[in-house]
């Protein structure tokens, strides 16, 4: 698991990579609001799911993606990241019926 | 070209004729046989790509299992938000009486669709892969909701489709793979004819009162959702199921791959055109 700084880092370079909003990195902090300035739209927010579960390594349980996550890097992190956010489960590995 | 209500009626009479039942078609085997391809392998995400060319046979095979559960989830998928939608369009004041009685076999269709994909994949890979995708709150011009609900339901039908046509026709894969697609693939046909008549129609109805902006918008959102649903398709759960160690690389390179853009210009192709022919694409997206 990353450090806070560098996983706060990665979703701000990410967002900022993806928006069709002209924004710098150096325009966005951990509260900026994400979806209501528009940053992201339903069609980002889908692909950064990916990334956030390549980040943490882990699926992230379809009850905890609500839109109220995507508020902030601020809420990412709490709802998400940080150590008491509530545990996310291992991508199950299936294996195909013989 | 017919009026929707007379259309509504041929279309009614057609599913009424061709209703079946998921446990009468279906011979449902135990087991599927691991040394049969379940997708064509020219449909397999990773095919052309220099990591399908180094992959042994069995790998290959096991990797297209996890593919073809993953197509049927994100058909799935796709048919859920399809049959709310339909249910709330059901005795719309705008709709005609013909229209709503379609609707029924339309939701009844859609139904067994998505059953008949949940229990292939429960039954043989133990679960369905889920969806990924947000809604989120959003401000529509007059008519825009509805057209983009139509846009939804085409594209998710049309790509359906061309995997369908090609898989149902394939002897090398598994027989029960190829009756599904057969089965969709004939119920969706209808769907097609009905999806593209209605969007025709409620694009001539409601284009003309749009700002050229919400025009614009719409056309970026439409490009934009073309993208998302063909990221469906490389779904890095699917690949470390298959035994990639990283599926979110493994993503990443089969989109950015020379196979996969060409294979999605090929996919898309009839749905571009018929978008650009409703002016709800003014270019053909990048794949």
């Amino acid at each position: 698991m990353k450090a806070e700084l560098e996983v706060r880092r990665l979703l701000r370079q990410w967002i900022v990579q993806h928006s069709k909003r002209d924004v710098a990195v150096t325009d966005l902090d951990d509260a900026t609001p994400i979806l209501e300035s528009g940053l992201l739209s339903s069609i980002e927010v889908a692909e950064f799911v990916l990334y956030l579960e390549h980040l943490l390594g882990k699926e992230i349980p379809l009850d905890d993606l609500e839109a109220d996550v995507f508020h902030s890097v601020d809420a990412l992190w709490q709802r998400l990241f940080a150590p008491r956010a509530e545990p996310v489960r291992q991508r199950s590995r299936e294996v195909r019926a013989q | 070209m017919l009026p929707m209500n007379e259309l509504a009626t041929h279309l009614s009479r057609v599913s009424i004729e061709k209703a079946c039942d998921l446990d009468r078609v279906f011979a449902w085997p135990e087991q599927l046989d691991a040394g049969r391809w379940c997708m064509s392998p020219e449909l397999v995400s990773l095919y052309g790509t220099e990591v399908w060319d180094g992959l042994p046979a069995q790998r290959r095979l096991r990797l297209s299992f996890y593919e073809v559960v993953n197509f049927f989830s994100v058909v799935l998928h796709g048919e859920r938000p399809l049959v709310q939608g339909l249910a709330e369009r059901l005795y719309s004041r705008q709709s005609d009486p013909e229209v709503t009685d379609y609707l029924h076999h339309f939701i009844e269709e859609e139904n067994r669709h998505m059953a008949m994909f949940g229990r292939f994949c429960n039954r043989y890979a133990g679960k369905v892969y889920p969806d990924k995708k947000i809604p989120l709150a959003q401000d529509y011009a007059p008519g825009e909701e509805e057209v983009v609900f139509y846009c939804k339901v085409l594209v998710v039908e049309e790509l359906g489709d061309f995997y369908n046509r090609f898989m149902m026709r394939d002897m090398r894969i598994e027989p029960i793979v190829r009756e599904i697609n057969r089965v969709h693939h004939q119920d969706e046909a209808r769907h097609l004819v009905f999806g593209r008549a209605h969007l025709r129609e409620l694009c001539e109805r409601w284009m003309p009162q749009w700002s050229r902006t919400t025009r614009q918008e719409l056309r970026a959102w439409l490009c934009g959702y073309l993208r998302l649903c063909w990221g469906d398709f490389y779904n890095p759960s699917m690949y470390e199921d298959a035994g990639f160690a990283d599926g979110f690389a493994m993503r990443r390179m089969a989109v950015a791959s020379p196979a996969g853009i060409a294979h999605r210009r090929l996919a898309s192709a009839r749905l571009v055109k018929l978008l650009l022919s409703l002016t709800l694409l003014d270019e053909v997206p990048a794949p």
